[in-house]
């Protein structure tokens, strides 16, 4: 072991005026490091990077050019993806839907996928008319049609044709019909029954009957069940708990509780938490600190583990955290941490805790193809999963003000979601002065959900609206909720009904005051009071406000393991509710 | 197992499968990114589908699985009616213990793989392969996801010793000192003797932790800018205090002999939190400031947060 050059500096000055020192100092060290598998996957994909920056130069000048995106390009290798997959992909037989997906999703992020896009009818290659289903070419046809053959009996969808349901896939599909804007085709009823049979007794969730469990199956559950409105208290049993036990000394998260943290698990266990309203259960400081050291200095991507590589996946997987993590963090405390945020603002590098210049460079200047796409590393070739990811990454880091969608998916806080998100962006060309307004928004990507990663007008506020075919204009609101209890296993006391915006009650109490009296009476309405019959899109909130986070004195002190406050609320009997002791829906609106 | 010259004979041309019909695959009416499947790979999933339809669990139907397994090792639903078949027919265990192993050996990365390896080892509860097969992934990645987390469930699963564990990861770490798994690995080990065996134990005892430092310490030398060491040596004092005499000595000490660390700086800032004293969070705001400006600029952002979060602390603190 050799021996460290020693070198007294005291002094605040003497730091500031020695960087040149410094650095000399920190090479003569890192020189007599031994040379190790990391340190030469290291240093071989800095010198490919230094290509990549080299390359982006301009010729005449020298001077580096500004990064874009190769928007139309990267279109075309998603439309294309669309009609044909080449064979050579057959080893992703079971990941069909995860095919639809990435592909579909990263035309959303580039604003393709407009209305008007989603239902024009084409041609394709492959056209095949089979009895009894129709398919007019579209888009959301063709993505329909496929993806509904993936749902099984049993629930849930598999990753290909004939294949048994996975946890993964069927979180896969669902995003994907959430794209496409036809979740009517899932069954939330085998839906749910498919995902209790996928929970095991620790909290967590498996991928499939034998399959194994981890805190990537737990966010996939969590997050179709929120997207599907069918959680329960049942179902998110000791969840919140298991997730928090991934988290690691480092202060990412596992797949399961001891193993190593890591970007792709530590997105989804703290992205679950959020959705549960439990991030109060981890070490926030340890987490943020984690987070933030596995962008690297001079690579400027995104690492999914200390000391491996940067890869462009993890510009998703672990900035769409800084988002949820600041949802949280105002929530605490808002005045005052909202001013931390704030004096981030003036940075040059962005407004989030990460730099959004560097990371978007990375992407753009060292991993995009010229015919369009991204790939992982800088000399590595393209695919449909990293360009799905790198998009969703640059959408991230491009739209300052995601953090605001993250609070309006649960009951307690249901304010629609800013749909559009332009106002406040970093984004290239960073020399604003001179470029035109078409300029500016050629790089930039439509605002995805930190939590759900679908476009913000895709994720339906976080809750689908419920179709209720077989209910009697005539049935009370509150035999509408029995209804729903009896076939999705919902609690009644869970659920709020919602219709254009205002909640539906159960109960109205109506009050008379004259000078010597009180008089009560209390009515309860009918579908039909509410001139509903049937053609009315009803939205079905849970009320995840049971489970709200307890208030802490000092939001700096966040211990992990500490026990949320009560976190299950006693249910009443149907008998009960029959007799009418619970008929009432107290909140206000 | 498998037998390459057989695979070559496309099973509609096998006389043993002449009565097993084929089904075809049907994605319905235009369906939206096809794969453009090699017909002999069609012809396979055509004649899984029969299998699977009239419920044959056999050792031909077991042929087929792995043959299909070759062309898509993440096929799930194949490895699934895979370990169904097993479940009934009879089998040599070292057989098929061999297949999975040459699996994990081509696809090192294959989650399907590494389940049905956990499967087989549980199911038949044997572990006498697994030690070994595990290191010798990671002889060749040493920083293999699954491997890492097979080898803590065997540990766990069938309460192995730690000690020999503990041996293990300081090879691996004298190996590659930056191997973040390996570190992981050393938390687990040590947390595992120290914490999970006494479930009152909020931390580890403070002996473990000293020798810890010192083995961390003995790592930083090499490369102080190696960030595992560091966050090995701050989750060692999980649960209690960071502010310990010892630990503040050495790393004023480390802070003048590795200039410009920023992990050295970032642990001084968080004991000066929590010492909570005017001087030493106005030191903290010193050091902060420097790591924003200077020392740690891709992270300047983070940096101005905290910076932010310990100047109204300061200031709170100065108004008492």
């Amino acid at each position: 072991m050799s021996r460290i050059q020693e070198i007294d500096i005291d002094t605040d000055e003497d730091y500031n005026s020695n960087i040149q020192q410094q650095q000399n100092n920190i090479n003569n060290v890192v020189q007599r490091e031994p040379i190790t598998p990391t340190v030469i996957a290291q240093n071989g994909m800095i010198a490919q990077i230094m290509e990549k920056r080299a390359d982006h130069k301009d010729d005449e000048t020298g001077e580096e050019l500004e990064p874009g995106l190769f928007k139309e390009q990267c279109v075309s290798f998603a439309t294309d993806a669309l009609g044909y997959i080449h064979g050579s992909h057959t080893s992703l037989e079971s990941s069909r839907a995860w095919i639809c997906f990435w592909n579909l999703h990263a035309l959303d992020l580039l604003g393709y996928l407009t209305p008007e896009r989603l239902h024009e009818p084409t041609k394709t290659t492959q056209s095949k008319v089979v009895e009894g289903e129709t398919c007019d070419g579209s888009i959301k046809s063709r993505s329909t049609g496929f993806l509904k053959r993936l749902q099984q009996p049993s629930g849930g969808f598999a990753g290909g044709m004939d294949q048994v349901s996975h946890m993964v896939s069927t979180f896969a599909a669902v995003s994907a019909l959430m794209v496409v804007e036809s979740y009517e085709v899932i069954n939330r009823r085998t839906m749910y029954q498919f995902l209790m049979r996928m929970k095991t007794a620790q909290g967590s969730f498996k991928t499939q009957e034998d399959g194994e469990d981890d805190s990537r199956s737990t966010y996939c559950a969590m997050v179709v069940a929120t997207l599907l409105n069918i959680v329960t208290p049942e179902l998110i049993q000791g969840v919140p708990e298991y997730l928090a036990r991934c988290q690691t000394y480092e202060g990412g998260f596992g797949g399961q509780p001891g193993v190593e943290a890591h970007g792709g698990y530590t997105f989804c266990s703290v992205a679950a938490l959020s959705l549960l309203n439990s991030l109060h259960l981890i070490n926030f400081n340890s987490l943020l600190r984690w987070l933030v050291n596995r962008q690297l200095d001079y690579d400027g991507g995104i690492q999914g583990r200390t000391n491996k590589l940067v890869d462009t996946c993890y510009s998703y997987w672990q900035c769409a955290l800084f988002p949820i993590l600041r949802a949280y963090d105002e929530s605490l405390a808002s005045q005052h941490h909202a001013m931390f945020y704030q004096n981030i603002g003036n940075s040059v590098d962005g407004k989030q805790l990460f730099n959004q210049q560097k990371l978007q460079e990375y992407c753009l200047v060292c991993c995009q193809n010229v015919r369009g796409g991204f790939s992982d590393h800088p000399q590595r070739g393209r695919d449909y999963y990293h360009t799905c990811y790198t998009l969703a990454g640059l959408s991230v880091s491009q739209h300052n003000d995601l953090y605001l969608s993250v609070n309006c998916i649960n009951g307690s806080r249901q304010e629609m979601p800013p749909v559009t998100l332009t106002s406040d962006v970093t984004a290239p060309p960073y020399t604003l002065s001179d470029c035109t307004d078409q300029e500016k928004l050629s790089n930039l990507i439509e605002p995805t959900h930190p939590i759900f990663n679908l476009c913000l007008p895709k994720c339906g506020n976080g809750q689908v609206p419920f179709i209720l075919e077989d209910v009697d204009s005539k049935y009370t609101i509150g035999r509408v909720k029995r209804t729903l209890c009896a076939r999705y296993n919902i609690p009644v006391k869970s659920q709020r009904l919602i219709l254009g915006g205002r909640q539906l009650k159960n109960r109205f109490v109506s009050i008379s005051l004259t000078p010597l009296s009180v008089s009560v009476s209390q009515t309860f309405k009918t579908l039909e009071e509410y001139k509903i019959d049937g053609e009315f899109p009803l939205h079905l909130v849970l009320r995840l406000s049971l489970f709200a986070v307890a208030p802490v004195s000092n939001p700096n002190v966040r211990v992990a393991g500490e026990q949320p406050p009560s976190t299950t609320a006693t249910l009443p009997t149907l008998e009960q509710e029959e007799a009418g002791i619970v008929e009432v829906d107290d909140e206000d609106d | 197992m498998s037998d390459d010259e057989l695979d070559e004979v496309p099973f509609s041309k096998r006389p043993d499968w002449a009565d097993v019909v084929p089904i075809e695959q049907d994605d319905g009416p235009n369906p939206i990114c096809p794969i453009a499947y090699k017909d002999d790979f069609k012809e396979k999933l055509n004649y899984f589908r029969a299998i699977i339809k009239s419920n044959e669990k056999s050792s031909r139907a077991l042929e087929l699985t792995d043959s299909i397994i070759q062309d898509c090792p993440s096929n799930y639903t194949v490895w699934y009616y895979r370990r169904e078949i097993l479940k009934v027919i009879d089998f040599d265990l070292q057989e098929e213990f061999d297949y999975v192993g040459a699996m994990g050996e081509s696809d090192p990365k294959n989650y399907q793989i590494w389940n049905h390896r956990r499967w087989l080892v549980e199911t038949y509860n044997d572990n006498s392969r697994e030690l070994e097969f595990i290191a010798e992934r990671l002889q060749e990645d040493g920083k293999n996801y699954h491997a890492w987390g097979q080898r803590q469930w065997v540990l766990t699963h069938f309460k192995l010793s730690l000690t020999d564990e503990l041996a293990f990861v300081d090879k691996m770490l004298k190996t590659d000192h930056r191997n973040n798994s390996a570190w992981n690995q050393r938390y687990f080990v040590i947390a595992q003797q120290y914490l999970s065996s006494t479930p009152s134990a909020t931390s580890l005892p403070q002996d473990v932790i000293k020798k810890e430092v010192d083995y961390a310490v003995s790592f930083i030398k090499y490369s102080p800018n190696n960030e595992s060491p560091w966050s090995y040596l701050r989750g060692l004092y999980n649960g209690t205090s960071l502010n310990d005499e010892d630990l503040i000595k050495l790393l004023v000490e480390m802070k003048g002999k590795y200039i410009g660390c920023a992990h050295v700086l970032s642990l001084l800032i968080d004991i000066y939190v929590e010492q909570n004293k005017p001087e030493s969070l106005t030191e903290a705001v010193k050091i902060c400031t420097s790591l924003m400006n200077n020392i740690d600029q891709i992270h300047r952002n983070y940096w101005q947060y905290r910076l932010s979060s310990l100047e109204s602390k300061l200031n709170s603190l100065k108004q008492q």
